[in-house]
């Protein structure tokens, strides 16, 4: 295993420092050009739209561009194709490294989206999985919904205007509910996502139906702290109540379905029918890493 | 004995029409035009004439500082995050820390002393203004064309008032959600916007400030002006995203002056 820094900074410096260059006529900075075009146009202006908009501005390939220079400024907040993005990406990767004997995760920061058959608008995904995986931070804290009594407290501050106010208050008070940008469980909730993309490799089921395995599709944030971070979580370990049904409006993620139900003052409950080995995989999950790491042509510790 | 000295009316008149071309006639030609005086106007303006520009501000209300003097639900106390702190103390504005990272400060006083500093580092206004077009020259943005505000709200037939040009080698669209000047070269077909982006993130100041820079040549968008341009989320009063994006502009706008410079 090989940890890198910012995938397209590394991919653009190695391809710079190959003998000879593997960049195309123009060198780095029309690769550059190139690279910053294909990012801009990955952008989804709306949900409804049926791709990335293909037609970017002069200043958004601006911004692509500076996003590639080691050490530039790195704001999220649009949405991107996961699946154009995880192309561009994949063309980045030299020949002997893009085999299915690799597997590249890049964690980004970006909120990436895909509209799946079936689907009538963008929704954001915490991964997108492929070659390579795509994990995004900002997704980890958008996709998911958040307790309803936050977007009920936010919308009905933001009626007056006190929206910015709300959402830190209510991030402070309820942060053990729901994942903030910068939160320190955020590297443990990866952990659980590179894992998805470990599984989506060796060619395993998507998703797992277990609340407190790794694998589990979570769309809310207290089902994806249930998942992925192990410690107090409100609630957990409740069954999913039918017809409480949520309002989720606007907010972003897929359509969530009915939201664990939360007792305040309830005594966080782990999952007590389901063994907790310290990989965070449900006991069938666990078996069939463990098959696959007898046959594995690589070796890895559990 | 009368407290003030006397003077004549037609003096009174002479004063004030003297004073008013005289600057006018100034500002006919300068480095910047920048249109709307709220925060994210006043903050480029302040930084391009503390630089040694010659920076004139069009508003169209008789009063500047746009919606800075109030925060929501007209309460007149105005939020921002760190780091947009260190502005109000560049500018000797008080606050108080709400919370970790998120300061309160009085509208009234946080956006006269703006405005002040504007007046002081030698910026001029024209206000009572409309931006009604733009100038362009050799594919770039060269002037804006403006008139009296008040005939906007006069019937037809005496609306017969025509605009007058003033010509700039830099523009800046600080004109709010409207984005008034980006929509001007819009309706001309010389650029398109995105609009306004679905609401994805809880927070885009990043953003704004991130893509706050040159939209066209010769047209730098600032502030909320950002987020129509490039369909940044949605969302609410954030006075720190529009000082910071206001800052950015004067940079990106010394940037190609001294680049106009030097070709
Ligand atoms: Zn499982």
């Amino acid at each position: 295993m090989e940890e890198r820094g910012e995938f397209f900074v590394y991919h653009l410096e190695r391809r710079g420092n190959s003998t000879p260059p593997a960049v195309p006529t123009g060198g780095i900075e029309a690769l550059k050009d190139r690279l910053s075009l294909s990012l801009a146009g990955t952008k989804v202006r709306r949900p409804t739209d049926h791709g990335p908009s293909r037609d970017p501005l002069p200043a958004e390939i601006a911004v692509e561009k500076r996003r590639l220079d080691p050490g530039g400024r790195r704001p999220f907040g649009f949405l991107y194709d996961g699946y154009d993005l995880m192309q561009i990406a994949a063309s980045l990767l030299p020949m002997e490294e893009s085999s299915r004997a690799h597997l590249h995760i890049i964690f980004t920061n970006q909120l990436l989206g895909t509209r799946e058959e079936g689907e009538d608008r963008y929704h954001a995904r915490v991964c997108v999985l492929g070659s390579p995986s795509l994990i995004s931070t900002s997704g980890m804290v958008e996709a998911p919904a958040k307790p309803r009594e936050f977007y009920i407290l936010k919308r009905s501050l933001e009626a007056l205007g006190m929206g910015e106010t709300a959402e830190v208050e209510f991030a402070r008070e309820a942060g053990a509910r729901f994942l903030d940008h910068d939160d320190p469980r955020m590297e443990e909730a990866a952990c659980g996502y590179a894992l998805q993309a470990v599984f989506h490799w060796i060619g395993a089921e998507g998703f797992c139906g277990d609340q407190g395995c790794r694998l589990f599709n979570a769309h809310w944030q207290r089902e994806l702290l249930a998942a992925q971070v192990r410690g107090p979580v409100p609630g957990v370990g409740l069954a999913p109540e039918a017809g409480v049904m949520p309002e989720p409006g606007s907010e972003p993620g897929s359509e969530p379905g009915p939201e664990p139900r939360f007792e305040p003052g309830s005594e966080p409950t782990l999952p007590t029918d389901v063994p907790l080995p310290a990989i965070g995989l449900c006991r069938c999950h666990l078996e069939q890493l463990k098959r696959w790491k007898e046959s594995a042509p690589i070796t890895f510790r559990l | 004995m009368t407290l003030f000295h006397p003077v004549s009316e037609k003096d009174v008149t002479r004063a004030i029409v003297s004073g008013f071309m005289k600057q006018f006639e100034q500002y006919v030609e300068s480095d910047l035009v920048i249109i709307g005086a709220g925060p994210s106007g006043l903050m480029a303006g302040r930084e391009l004439a503390l630089r040694g520009r010659k920076v004139l501000i069009v508003e169209r209300n008789n009063y500047l500082g746009g919606g800075f003097w109030i925060g929501g639900y007209l309460m007149n106390k105005v939020t921002l995050r760190a780091p947009s702190q260190e502005v109000l103390d560049e500018l000797g504005i008080p606050y108080e820390e709400a919370v970790e990272g998120l300061y309160v400060a009085d509208g009234p006083h946080a956006c006269s002393k703006l405005i002040a500093a504007a007046c002081d580092a030698g910026v001029k206004f024209a206000n009572m203004t409309i931006f009604e077009d733009i100038v362009i020259r050799d594919q770039r943005v060269a002037g804006v064309v403006i008139n009296w505000t008040p005939i906007t709200s006069l019937p037809r037939q005496i609306t017969c008032v025509d605009p007058v040009a003033l010509e700039c080698t830099l523009v800046i669209d600080a004109t709010g959600h409207d984005a008034c000047v980006v929509s001007k070269l819009e309706e001309r077909g010389m650029m398109k916007t995105v609009g306004f982006g679905a609401m994805w993130v809880e927070r885009s100041e990043d953003l704004v400030v991130e893509y706050t820079g040159e939209a066209y040549p010769g047209l730098i968008v600032a502030g909320m002006a950002v987020s129509t341009t490039y369909g940044v989320p949605r969302m609410g009063p954030t006075f720190g995203g529009m000082l910071l994006s206001g800052k950015k502009a004067a940079e990106e706008a010394l940037k190609i002056l001294e680049g106009i410079k030097t070709a």
